[in-house]
C-alpha cells in the first residue's frame, strides 16, 4: 500500500491523502486525481499491424494518457465480424487497461450484409461499428438501425456521403486550392450526418456519430439533441486546436507561438480523414464541447513510419493521440478542467456497457511539450508533436487498481 | 583611398596604349577586332578605339565579352554578378584580337576570357592590353601592352574611374567595410 | 536571394523573379551561339526525376543542363497502380548515393519536391507536382510576357480553363501578382469553383468577359482524363464555351498575346488558326523555357557554398 499525499479530489473541495494499492508514494500537492479518461475511436493495431502497435505499447500509452478503457474500432486484421473474433479482443492490456471492441457492423466492413448483432451483442460491447468506413448504403443503414433495436445495441458511425468522403485528403476550401491538395468537403458530413439522423428519427435506434468536424456537424447535433434524439457526438482532441492551416505549418493565432511545432508545409503527420477543417469549424466544435452536446476522443491512430514517410495524398491517414489528448483539451478550453474531464471521461464512460471506476492524476497548471520520440505508443505519428501545452497526466489507475478514493482517509 | 593616377596621367597612358595598338593595326596581315571584357574592358576599349580613329586609322571591330560563366570561383560564395552580354558580331576565326581590360590582376579574369573566345573560333593571335597590372599574377599569363604598373598589397582594390578620369588604391584597413576573412 | 530549392513561385520575392527573369535573359543569348554551351556548371550531375510522362519538361532542363556544361542522369519512374514500386523516398535515397547536386523532380502529388528537398541537402526544382506549382513555366510564360509588353507591372492577363487543377496556373498567378499584373480567370464552374478566392485573382464567368481588355490570354490544357468524371461533358461543349476561336480573338486587342503550356488540343481551348496566328507565342515559350532554366540551375548550383577550400583571394 502506498499514498497519494495531499491531493485535490475531483469533486471535493478540500486536499487529503489518497491510498492507492501499488507503490511508490507520491505527492499530490498541486495535483488533481480525476475520474479516469475514455477514448471512443481508438485504432488498437492488433491482430494484423504488429508496427503500428502491441498490446503493450497501446497499454502503456493509455496509461500515460491517462485513459483506463479505450473503445476500439474494427480496422484490424482480421475485421472482427463474428462473434469468435471477440473472445481474443475483449480483454485488459497490460497495466489493466480496459478494450471495448466494436464489432463491424457490416461483414469485412464491406457494407453490404449486416453482422450478427444478436451474437455480437452476448458480449459486454459498447455497440457495432464500421469504424472510419462510412456506411454507404442508406437502406443497409436503415436496416442495422430497426435490426439493433431488439438487441438495445448502439451503432457507432462516421457521417459521411459515400462519394464526397471519397474525395480529396484536406478540407475543401480556399487554401486548398492555393496548396494544390484536392479537397474533401464539409458538405460531406453534413450530408451523411443529415442522412443518419433522418434515419434514426425514422427507427428510433440509439447512435454514436464521429468524429465531426465541421460547424454544420455541429449544428445538426445540437438540433437533434434538443429534439431528444438518442444521439451521442464526439470530436477528436487535436481538431480542437488545430485547423486546415497546419497542412501548411502554420497554428491557429489563438495558439500563440504553440511551441516547437516546427512544421514545412504538406508534413504527413497532419494527414488525417476526415481532414482537420478551418478555423470557424474549429471554433462551432469548441462551443460543442463546452456546451456538452460533444465528448472528446483521442482519436489514436498509430502508424508505421513507412504509412506516413510518403506523399501526403498517399500517406495513411491518422494520428495517435492518447499521449497528447487530455493536455490538448485543457488547453483548448483554455483550463477548464471541469469541461475537460466531463468530456473525456464523465461524458464518454455513460457510453460503455459497465462502469468505469479508474481515476487519473493530473497536473492541470503544468506546461508540457509534446514529444512524439518519448511516447509509449510504438507510432511516433502525432499530430500535435512539438507542441507546448497545457496540462499532464502523472500517473492512471484503471479500475482493478483504484485507489481507495470513497473511504475517507 | 588612395589616388595613383590623375587625369593627366591617364590621358598619357591611354595615349601610349592607343599609339602601341595603332602600330598593331598597321602592320596586321588579318583583320583586328578590339574585346572589352565587361565591364572595365570595354570602357577602356571604346576609348582606344576613338584615340585609333584620332590618329587617322579606320575603327576596329569591336567586341564584348561577359566572362561571368567562364569563372572558376562560381562556387567561392562570393556575390554573383549580374550576367551581361557577350557581343562578339564578327568572326572571330581567324581574327587577330586584342582582348581590353581595365585591370590585370590574379589572371583569373583572362583565363576565362581566353577559354569564352575559343568557344567562338579560332582567332589568328590573341594580344592583351591593360589600363593598370597591379600584380599579384596567380597565373602565367602577362599583358602585351600596358597604361602602368603599380605596387598594391594582396587585399587592396584598385578602381579606376571613368568619369573622374582618375585610379585610385583602397586598403581594407582604411575602408569603413572591414577586411574579408 | 533565390534560396536552396525551386519549390514554388507562391512567396518568391519580386527581386528573385526579376533576378531570375534578367539571368534568363543573358543565357538565351548563349543559344544564339555557334558553341551553345558554356562551363560553369562543368562536372555537376543534375537529375531529372519524372514520375510522369513529360518529354517537352524534361528536355527542356536537360539541354539546360547540358548547355551550361553538367552531366545529366535520367530517371523516369513508371507510376501505373498496377506496379506497385518502391517509395519515393527510397527512390531519392538510392539517386542520392549516385551523388547529383541539382534535382528536377516531376511528380503527381503536390508537396513531392518538398518532401525531397526537405530530406536531402541536394537543390530540388520541382518541375510540377500534381496540381499545385510549375514555378519554371510560370517563370518562362513570365519572361515571354515580359519581352513583348517590356514590363508585368499593370499587365493583365487572362487565364482560361481548368484553373483548379493547373499547376501552370497557380505559378503563373502568384508570380504574375508578385510582379504587379492583375489575373482573371473564366472556365466552367467545376474547373474554377468558388474555392478558388484563396488565389489572388478575378473569377469571371465567360470567356468574353475576359478577353476584350486582356494584354495576354492564356488557355489552360484540357485534359482528357477529366472528361466523364462530371467535370466536363464533351470537348465540343467547352470548345462552345471556353475555347479561344478567330470570333473572340477578334473581340481581344489587336496586339493581344495567346499563350498556352502546350501541348495543345487544337479545336478545344484553342482555334487551330488561332494556335498559328501570329498573337500567338506559344514557340517563344519553348525557346524561352530553356533559357529560364539555365538560369534556374545557374543560380542554384552557383550559389552552392560547399567548397570554401576553392576561394579565391583575388578578385579580377
Amino acid at each position: 500500500m502506498a499514498w497519494i499525499s495531499n491531493v485535490l479530489v475531483w469533486g471535493e473541495a478540500q486536499r487529503r491523502n489518497v491510498e492507492i494499492p501499488i507503490g511508490p508514494d507520491i505527492d499530490g500537492a498541486g495535483l488533481t486525481l480525476v475520474p479516469s479518461f475514455v477514448d471512443l475511436a481508438c485504432d488498437p493495431g492488433f491482430p494484423g499491424f504488429p508496427q503500428r502497435e502491441t498490446p503493450q505499447s497501446l497499454g502503456d500509452a493509455a496509461l500515460a494518457g491517462g485513459y483506463s478503457d479505450l473503445v476500439t474500432r474494427p480496422c484490424v486484421d482480421p475485421v472482427p465480424d463474428q462473434p469468435e473474433h471477440l473472445a481474443d479482443l475483449r480483454r485488459s492490456l497490460p497495466g489493466g487497461v480496459r478494450v471495448w471492441p466494436t464489432p463491424a457492423l457490416t461483414r469485412g466492413q464491406a457494407g453490404q450484409a449486416l453482422t450478427e448483432f444478436g451474437l455480437l451483442s452476448q458480449f459486454s460491447i459498447p455497440g457495432v461499428s464500421d469504424g472510419g468506413v462510412v456506411v454507404a448504403d442508406s437502406l443497409i443503414l436503415r436496416n442495422a438501425m430497426e435490426y439493433a433495436q431488439r438487441f438495445a445495441l448502439t451503432l457507432w458511425l462516421r457521417p459521411g456521403d459515400p462519394s464526397l468522403d471519397a474525395l480529396g485528403v484536406v478540407h475543401d476550401s480556399p487554401f486548398a486550392t492555393v496548396l494544390g491538395l484536392r479537397g474533401n468537403p464539409a458538405t460531406n458530413e453534413e450530408i451523411g450526418l443529415s442522412r443518419i439522423l433522418s434515419l434514426v428519427r425514422a427507427s428510433g435506434a440509439s447512435v454514436v456519430v464521429g468524429p465531426l468536424g465541421t460547424r454544420a456537424g455541429v449544428e445538426l447535433l445540437r438540433r437533434a439533441r434538443a429534439e431528444g434524439l438518442p444521439v451521442t457526438g464526439y470530436v477528436a482532441a487535436r481538431s480542437l486546436l488545430l485547423d486546415e492551416r497546419i497542412v501548411e505549418g502554420s497554428l491557429p493565432e489563438a495558439l500563440g507561438d504553440g511551441g516547437d511545432l516546427a512544421r514545412m508545409p504538406y508534413d504527413t503527420r497532419v494527414r488525417l480523414h476526415p481532414p482537420l477543417r478551418a478555423p470557424e469549424d474549429r471554433l462551432a466544435l469548441l462551443a460543442g464541447v463546452r456546451e456538452k452536446i460533444l465528448w472528446v476522443s483521442a482519436d489514436h491512430a498509430p502508424r508505421a513510419p513507412e504509412e506516413k514517410e510518403l506523399e501526403f495524398e498517399r500517406a495513411v491517414p491518422g494520428s495517435t493521440g492518447l499521449e497528447s489528448a487530455f493536455a490538448a483539451t485543457l488547453t483548448a478550453l483554455g483550463g477548464d478542467l471541469a469541461a475537460t474531464v466531463h468530456a473525456l471521461a464523465l461524458g464518454p464512460r455513460a457510453l460503455l456497457p459497465e462502469p468505469v471506476t479508474g481515476w487519473t492524476l493530473i497536473d492541470p497548471n503544468a506546461e508540457t511539450t509534446v514529444n512524439a520520440a518519448l511516447h509509449r505508443s510504438l507510432a511516433r505519428n502525432d499530430a500535435l508533436d512539438g507542441m507546448r501545452l497545457r496540462g499532464k497526466v502523472i500517473a492512471c489507475f484503471p479500475g482493478d487498481r483504484a485507489p481507495r478514493v470513497t473511504e475517507s482517509a | 583611398m588612395i589616388q595613383v593616377a590623375d587625369q593627366a596621367a591617364m590621358a598619357a597612358a591611354l595615349d601610349q596604349l592607343a599609339a602601341a595598338l595603332s602600330d598593331v593595326l598597321a602592320q596586321a596581315t588579318v583583320p583586328v577586332a578590339l574585346v572589352g571584357i565587361r565591364t572595365g574592358g570595354v570602357t577602356l576599349a571604346d576609348r582606344l578605339r576613338a584615340r585609333i580613329v584620332r590618329n587617322g586609322l579606320a575603327a576596329p571591330a569591336r567586341g564584348d565579352l561577359d566572362i561571368t560563366l567562364y569563372r572558376d570561383d562560381l562556387y567561392s560564395g562570393l556575390e554573383k554578378p549580374l550576367l551581361g552580354d557577350t557581343d562578339l558580331p564578327f568572326e572571330v576565326s581567324g581574327c587577330g584580337i586584342v582582348l581590353v581590360d581595365d585591370v590585370l590582376f590574379t589572371g583569373r579574369t583572362i583565363r576565362a576570357a581566353l577559354g569564352e573566345l575559343h568557344d567562338f573560333g579560332r582567332p589568328s593571335w590573341i594580344k592583351l592590353c591593360v589600363l593598370v597590372d597591379r600584380g599579384h599574377r596567380e597565373l602565367p599569363i602577362q599583358p602585351d601592352f600596358v597604361g602602368m604598373r603599380i605596387e598594391t598589397r594582396l587585399r587592396d582594390r584598385v578602381t579606376v574611374d571613368w568619369v573622374q578620369d582618375q585610379v585610385s588604391i583602397t586598403s581594407p584597413s582604411a575602408g569603413s567595410g572591414g577586411t574579408r576573412p | 536571394m533565390i534560396g536552396k530549392d525551386l519549390l514554388q513561385l507562391r512567396g518568391m520575392s519580386r527581386e528573385t523573379i526579376v533576378e531570375i527573369l534578367d539571368t534568363a535573359e543573358q543565357m538565351r543569348e548563349v543559344g544564339r551561339r555557334k558553341v551553345k554551351k558554356v562551363p560553369p556548371l562543368r562536372g555537376r550531375l543534375v537529375v531529372t526525376l519524372f514520375f510522369e510522362n513529360s518529354t517537352r519538361t524534361k528536355t527542356s532542363f536537360e539541354l539546360a543542363a547540358k548547355r551550361l556544361s553538367a552531366d545529366t542522369l535520367s530517371f523516369n519512374v513508371n507510376t501505373s497502380s498496377t506496379t506497385k514500386g518502391e517509395t519515393l523516398m527510397d527512390t531519392a535515397r538510392t539517386i542520392y548515393a549516385m551523388q547529383p547536386d541539382a534535382v528536377v523532380v516531376r511528380h503527381g502529388c503536390a508537396g513531392a519536391p518538398h518532401l525531397l528537398a526537405r530530406n536531402f541537402p541536394w537543390r530540388v526544382l520541382n518541375a510540377g507536382d500534381g496540381i499545385h506549382e510549375h514555378p519554371s513555366q510560370g517563370l518562362l510564360d513570365m519572361l515571354t510576357m515580359r519581352d513583348q509588353l517590356k514590363s508585368l507591372d499593370g499587365a493583365r492577363v487572362a487565364i482560361v480553363g481548368d484553373v483548379q487543377h493547373s499547376r501552370v496556373a497557380r505559378s503563373n498567378i502568384w508570380g504574375l501578382t508578385t510582379m504587379g499584373a492583375k489575373v482573371v480567370v473564366a472556365g466552367p464552374g467545376t474547373m474554377c469553383r468558388n474555392e478558388l478566392s484563396g488565389l489572388p485573382v478575378e473569377r469571371r464567368h465567360t470567356i468574353d468577359d475576359v478577353v476584350k481588355d486582356a494584354d495576354v490570354i492564356m488557355l489552360l490544357r484540357i485534359q482528357h482524363e477529366r472528361l466523364g468524371r462530371a467535370v466536363l461533358p464533351s470537348p465540343r461543349e467547352y470548345a462552345a464555351f471556353y475555347g479561344l476561336d478567330l470570333a473572340r480573338l477578334r473581340m481581344a486587342r489587336p496586339d493581344v498575346m495567346v499563350m498556352h503550356p502546350g501541348p495543345i488540343n487544337r479545336g478545344v481551348e484553342i482555334g487551330a488558326d488561332v494556335a498559328d496566328s501570329e498573337q500567338s507565342a506559344i514557340l517563344a515559350q519553348v525557346t524561352n523555357g530553356i533559357a529560364v532554366r539555365m538560369a534556374l540551375l545557374y543560380l542554384l548550383l552557383g550559389s552552392d557554398e560547399r567548397r570554401p577550400d576553392e576561394v579565391s583571394h583575388g578578385v579580377d
